[in-house]
């Protein structure tokens, strides 16, 4: 092979080289930004807080998910969120998760 | 252009403008995605307009009982709200004779600062509010009158949705 024909190999490969780097690097990274647990948490608890929010007395739902009640709160993780229901709100835990019960 | 390329036997060689023209479209693939994941999965999720229509809602669930609205309601027996970050206006008023009930729960300055917003001023703290309308008929006695409640409910939480 002559000399351009070289050169121009060595671009293709470290092209090669650099896509695939690209490549695992942004799928490390997109990983990593959707599988946070913050993100879980945060969507978690708020999701929660709208169906306690929504359900009518006598309710009761299982989510599986560690999360807890305390006063007016749902907390997971690091993350907690305020609902405004007048119903009493208790919790047991279950296989995998946690039941509400509303009223 | 010129440039740099270490090997065994360090050399300059030419870099293919075609190289060039990869690299920079991968720059702008890479750039794209990962602003638009960012955006989704960093930001935080708003549930305020949908617990506005809840905190609407369940209001009204205290002062009708199947569509006949109570001419004493109390929401303070119903709702128990933080007073920081919600507020519920409501108005029961008959279309047929002269009477008019209001009660005001929670922090009032929430919904100054939502006709503030609906005004188009930009800033950072604006809560949510949404007003809601229903027909109902209202017992005067013996007989039922046509009436009209509006709810006008109002939900801060800035830091937990913003």
């Amino acid at each position: 092979m002559n000399k351009r024909g070289d050169q121009e190999l060595q671009w293709a490969v470290g092209l090669i080289v650099i896509i695939l780097f690209v490549y695992g690097a942004l799928s490390y990274k997109v990983n990593n930004i959707t599988s946070g647990s913050g993100i879980k948490d945060q969507a978690v608890v708020k999701q929660v807080a709208l169906l306690i929010d929504s359900a009518g007395p006598g309710s009761e739902f299982i989510i599986y998910k560690n999360i807890s009640v305390e006063g007016k709160k749902v907390r997971s993780g690091l993350e907690e969120y305020e609902f405004f229901t007048g119903l009493k709100v208790s919790t047991t835990s279950v296989e995998g998760g946690v039941s509400v019960r509303v009223g | 252009m010129k440039i740099l390329f270490s090997n065994k036997r360090a050399q300059v060689i030419s870099m293919p403008w075609h190289a060039l023209i990869i690299i920079f479209i991968l720059a702008v693939i890479v750039a794209v995605i990962l602003s638009s994941i960012s955006s989704v999965f960093l930001s935080k999720q708003d549930v305020r307009p949908a617990e506005s229509v809840l905190l609407a809602r369940a209001a009204a669930e205290c002062i009708t009982d199947f569509g006949i609205a109570n001419k004493n309601f109390d929401l303070n027996g119903c709702l128990t709200l933080d007073s920081r970050n919600y507020f519920v206006n409501a108005t029961l008023y008959s279309t047929e004779s002269n009477f008019y009930r209001n009660q005001v729960l929670g922090a009032e300055t929430i919904k100054t600062d939502c006709l503030i917003a609906d005004r188009g001023v930009d800033f950072g703290s604006a809560p949510i509010c949404m007003e809601s309308k229903n027909y109902v008929l209202i017992r005067n006695g013996d007989k039922l009158e046509k009436g009209i409640l509006l709810v006008y409910a109002g939900i801060r939480k800035v830091e937990e949705n913003v």
